[in-house]
């Protein structure tokens, strides 16, 4: 039980908030998305998603590319290569807990 | 299996000692709340890997693969059709139509992806574009190789009917071959049906699970072909028009109706106001 516990407090903090983890995961199943994508498959407000995204860009989890579509503006997000080792850490981590 | 073992030693002793100690009650429901706990993380490991796979319905959820589809067959079957129905009068275009259905279909099938996913689904869902994985390679691959495979195995097994067919149409006798049914055929009827039925789960391995109808297609588009095939008579490639049509337009009502019940429920998002 004391291992479980430790290898629960040993996940990283900046996935593992439930709103960043389905983030993280949807991002880590394509190979980029807008934020549009990302707002209807998370169902998140704007505002909220938009602070989750701040977040895992901060920790270098996220890259956030301001691009155009013709004239309309649209935010094209990856994850980058420390975003997706941290993930596959995560999972690991989740795993080992069991 | 080295921890299950272990793991295992270790709870068989621990039991034993609880019971020496008269702690049963008390083992026994922290070992409810491991379970529950370890149930817990079991189905929140399920729903992250069910979030990673969630894009991936967006390639078939919209329908467009089924609507190209149904557009290659049809074209396929107006193709053979226009060699039969137009009289001998208008040759010079028996050939250049079957080539233009032919043309129509071979483009049919990116041509309606690309169209749906631009107008339709990216204007709703947003954009999002795949990552193709080294497997996914190797599954294209394997697959081309096992076509190209079937189809000169088949080729080669269809050589002598084909030149027969293709005497009996030089001398006129006519139009179409003979009625038998023979063992090529059937082989044949075994590869179409098969593989129809194939593609068919393929497209809809997501959407499947929400229209229930389309098992009711799925048993229609493999029975009536061979309900055909069993009980009107005719050879491979005369009753390939009358089911092309079929099929075709089967799939592509299919395709239309998934694209409709995908539209309604994703309505593109109120532009922000200024």
């Amino acid at each position: 039980m004391n291992e479980q516990l430790r290898a629960i407090s040993e996940l990283d903090r900046v996935i593992h908030e439930p709103g960043r983890l389905m983030i993280v995961a949807l991002l880590a199943g394509v190979k980029e998305c807008d934020f549009q994508f990302l707002l209807t498959e998370t169902k998140m407000s704007k505002g909220n998603l938009s602070t989750h995204l701040a977040k895992l860009e901060n920790a270098s989890y996220v890259e956030i590319e301001k691009t155009y579509r013709g004239k309309v503006p649209m935010t094209l997000l990856r994850l980058t290569r420390a975003g997706s080792k941290a993930f596959e850490e995560y999972r690991k981590g989740l795993f080992a807990a069991f | 299996m080295k921890n299950f073992i272990t793991e295992s030693i270790q709870f068989a002793r621990t039991i034993v000692r609880a019971k020496r100690e008269g702690r049963t009650d008390e083992l026994l429901r922290s070992l409810k709340e491991q379970d529950q706990l370890r149930i817990k993380k079991r189905i929140e490991i399920q729903k992250i890997q069910k979030t990673m796979m969630q894009p991936k319905r967006y390639e078939t959820i919209n329908g467009a693969g089924e609507i190209g589809w149904g557009m290659f067959v049809l074209c396929m079957a107006l193709a053979s059709y226009s060699s039969v129905v137009l009289p001998n009068s208008m040759q010079k275009w028996r050939g250049g139509m079957g080539f233009l259905f032919l043309f129509c279909g071979c483009l049919a099938m990116p041509l309606c992806r690309w169209a749906i996913k631009k107008f339709v689904t990216e204007p709703r869902v947003g954009y999002v574009a795949f990552r193709r994985e080294k497997t996914f390679w190797i599954t294209i691959v394997t697959s081309v190789v096992v076509a190209v495979g079937i189809s000169i195995g088949l080729t080669h097994l269809m050589r002598p009917e084909m030149i027969k067919l293709a005497q009996s149409q030089a001398h006129n006798t006519s139009a179409t071959a003979p009625v038998t049914f023979s063992h090529t055929d059937k082989i044949m009827l075994a590869v179409f049906i098969v593989s129809n039925t194939i593609m068919y789960l393929m497209m809809n391995a997501f959407s499947i699970k929400e229209h229930r109808w389309k098992w009711l297609l799925l048993v229609l588009i493999t029975l009536v072909p061979l309900g055909i095939y069993l009980f009107i008579p005719g050879n491979f490639y005369a009753l390939f028009r009358p089911i092309g049509l079929f099929l075709g337009l089967v799939w592509l009502a299919s395709g239309v109706v998934t694209l409709f019940s995908f539209i309604r429920p994703y309505q593109p998002p109120a532009p922000d106001a200024e």
